[in-house]
């Protein structure tokens, strides 16, 4: 029993490396990606990662390609993080009795429910950004399945993926769902109202009310704005979620205001309230496993008649592999925000003024155009910070280029009023 | 004690051997008859579209639609709508329609999808091709009729209580119309469906 005990140490001492080794990987990735390094950032999520954060590795590693303006790869990554976590339903007895001897990050990573519906919105974005409307109604009645009431029970509803839901199936002309998710985005927002007739939004504050639709002769612009930073996992376990008010982006064409975007989600709120949900759940688990934690250093102390050697298993055991699980999809973003104008249809040039909440000019840049369009209805989407070097005046070359040719692809693919 | 170590040991051994012997937990691999259905959940998978495509086709051969043709008619295929929550690649389903159409010999089809490359191969042999290999332009066929249609889902899920399987019940419809381009007419339409109920385990090791 001494000698197991003695052989027990240092595979629990390795799988703690192991977990950390991992973990150093992500948060590299996540700092080269907030520093706008994103092929670097890539690099870091390769293949060699462990089995059981896949799914993390594929969120974090298709939201970096999304950035990038790599939208195929993104998706694809994302598609098979989907795929897994549809595999992960089924629980692992093995992992659950691991997760009770060491802690919950020797589980396989699924994300919490509001995660797997942003993996299918963002996917979404990635399928309107290559024009691929029919992939991208895919993902919105996934998302439409995500947020069924009878799968999420508690937990929060995201009114900006309701609202993405409801663009992809109005692009693919299914406007009574569309309708739908419109009506369900407006019940869901705290801050905003959205007509279900036109998808028009408006912050709830104002009384004005919402336009029919686009003026005649007229097109619509829909602007997927992605800001900030997502809280980190460390805020988001211990209930520091920075309580900020939100940024907004203003649209202009050619010099023209055409209005701004409205607020339909807050990855922190979601967070926030995902925890406190989890909390009980978390808190019963832990309790459980330091009572088998202190029963095996207990038994160790007896059978090797050591004290000592009892205390050190406790000391690793509870000490060193006591932690919380701190995956947690941090290159989201925090406010994810939308902004549906009339624009005309022939536009030159869109800019785009990222204020803070008092208005205050945090960044403009300029759109050459929107990334793609359908009749009369223009869509674009773009994340600050960071800024996608495809979007952003001081990127490099080869993913201007990049963006050059997904601009020509879309005018070219684009259909004429 | 030796003795029993040793036994022990061996007997381990001979399990290990047994157990890579073992056709399970060996690579491999074999071709699989098109005709054998195997399905491993609900979803719209391979099996479903030959089943489905073949029905269509069957159908569409013994329509009236069809008979009332001296000549065969030229179509075009506008794709097929994907109004599901999977990835179905309906190309594949209208590649195999379209095929088998034309191996009847009943239909004939004007190649849509290559309208530029056929274009752009025009006018190169138009500047580049001898007189006499060079195709006439002006004088590609007209499709008079158009084959489009819908790929729809409706599934349900058991709902959140204890136990340790999950029920999934999906129901699939492909939809298949022939429009007259020149009327706007439908002129022929069939509906195909079925549906499957999955049990997926919620334990496993």
């Amino acid at each position: 029993m001494k000698r197991l005990a003695l052989r027990l140490l240092p595979v629990t001492g390795l799988i703690a490396l192991l977990c950390s080794c991992s973990t150093s990987h992500l948060a590299i990735a996540r700092q080269n990606f907030f520093a706008g390094r994103f092929e670097k950032a890539h690099a870091y999520l390769g293949d060699q990662l462990p089995a059981r954060d896949r799914v993390l590795v594929l969120m974090e590693r298709g939201t970096i390609l999304q950035a990038a303006g790599r939208f195929e790869e993104s998706a694809r990554d994302y598609i098979e993080a989907a795929e897994i976590i549809g595999d992960l339903e089924t629980y692992s007895i093995s992992k659950g009795a691991a997760s009770l001897v060491i802690n919950d990050a020797v589980q396989d990573f699924r994300g919490t429910p509001f995660e797997r519906t942003l993996l299918h919105s963002m996917t979404a974005l990635d399928h309107l950004a290559m024009g691929n409307w029919e992939n991208a109604a895919v993902e919105a009645r996934r998302i439409i399945m995500s947020l069924d009431k009878e799968l999420i029970g508690d937990f929060p509803q995201d009114a900006f993926s309701r609202y993405l839901a409801g663009f992809c199936l109005e692009m693919v002309d299914d406007y009574s769902n569309a309708r739908l998710q419109y009506r369900l985005a407006s019940q869901y927002s705290r801050g905003c109202r959205v007509d279900d007739r036109t998808g028009r939004i408006l912050p709830r504050s104002t009384n004005v009310a919402v336009e029919s639709c686009a003026p005649a002769g007229e097109c619509e612009l829909v602007f997927f704005a992605l800001l900030g930073r997502s809280p980190t996992a460390y805020q988001v376990v211990n209930g520091r979620i920075p309580d900020m008010a939100p940024p907004y982006v203003e649209v202009l064409a050619d010099g023209k205001y055409l209005g701004r975007s409205c607020v339909l989600g807050d990855v922190g709120w979601l967070a926030a309230v995902t925890e406190q949900k989890l909390a009980l759940l978390k808190a019963g688990k832990t309790a459980a496993r330091v009572v088998v934690k202190e029963t095996l250093a207990r038994s160790v102390a007896r059978n090797t008649d050591s004290d000592a050697l009892g205390d050190l298993t406790r000391l690793v055991l509870i000490g060193l592999l006591e932690t919380p699980d701190m995956r947690r999809w941090e290159t989201l973003p925090r406010w994810l925000e939308v902004a549906r104008v009339a624009a005309p249809c022939q536009i030159g040039r869109i800019e785009v003024r990222v204020r803070s909440a008092a208005g205050q000019l945090l960044k403009s840049f300029c759109l050459q155009t929107p990334i793609r369009r359908r009749r009369s209805l223009m869509v674009s989407f773009f994340r600050y910070p960071p800024l996608a070097p495809v979007f952003s005046e001081g990127s490099n070359m080869s993913a201007r280029k990049q963006h050059r040719n997904l601009s020509e692809e879309a005018q070219a693919e684009s259909i004429p009023q | 004690m030796k003795v029993r170590t040793v036994l022990a040991m061996a007997l381990l051994g001979v399990t290990l051997v047994l157990v890579c012997g073992c056709a399970a937990v060996r690579a491999s691999y074999r071709t699989v008859p098109l005709s054998q259905e195997k399905h491993y959940d609900a979803s719209f998978d391979a099996t479903d579209m030959r089943a489905i495509t073949d029905s269509v086709v069957a159908e569409l051969l013994q329509s009236p639609f069809l008979s009332q043709h001296k000549e065969p008619p030229i179509m075009m295929v506008a794709g097929v709508e994907n109004r599901t929550s999977q990835y179905v690649d309906t190309k594949n389903l209208t590649d195999r329609i379209r095929t088998e159409l034309i191996r009847s010999g009943r239909v004939r089809f004007v190649n849509a999808a290559r309208r530029d490359d056929l274009l752009r191969e025009q006018g190169y042999q138009a500047a580049h091709v001898t007189p006499e290999t060079q195709v006439a332009i002006g004088k590609q066929l007209g499709a008079r009729y158009m084959l489009t249609g819908s790929l729809t889902e409706m599934s349900k899920k058991s709902p959140r209580q204890v136990r340790v399987s999950r029920q999934e019940w999906k129901y699939y419809k492909l939809t298949v119309e022939v429009t007259d381009l020149e009327t706007g007419l439908i002129v022929w339409t069939t509906e195909k469906e079925f549906q499957r109920e999955a049990s997926k385990p919620l334990i496993g090791w």
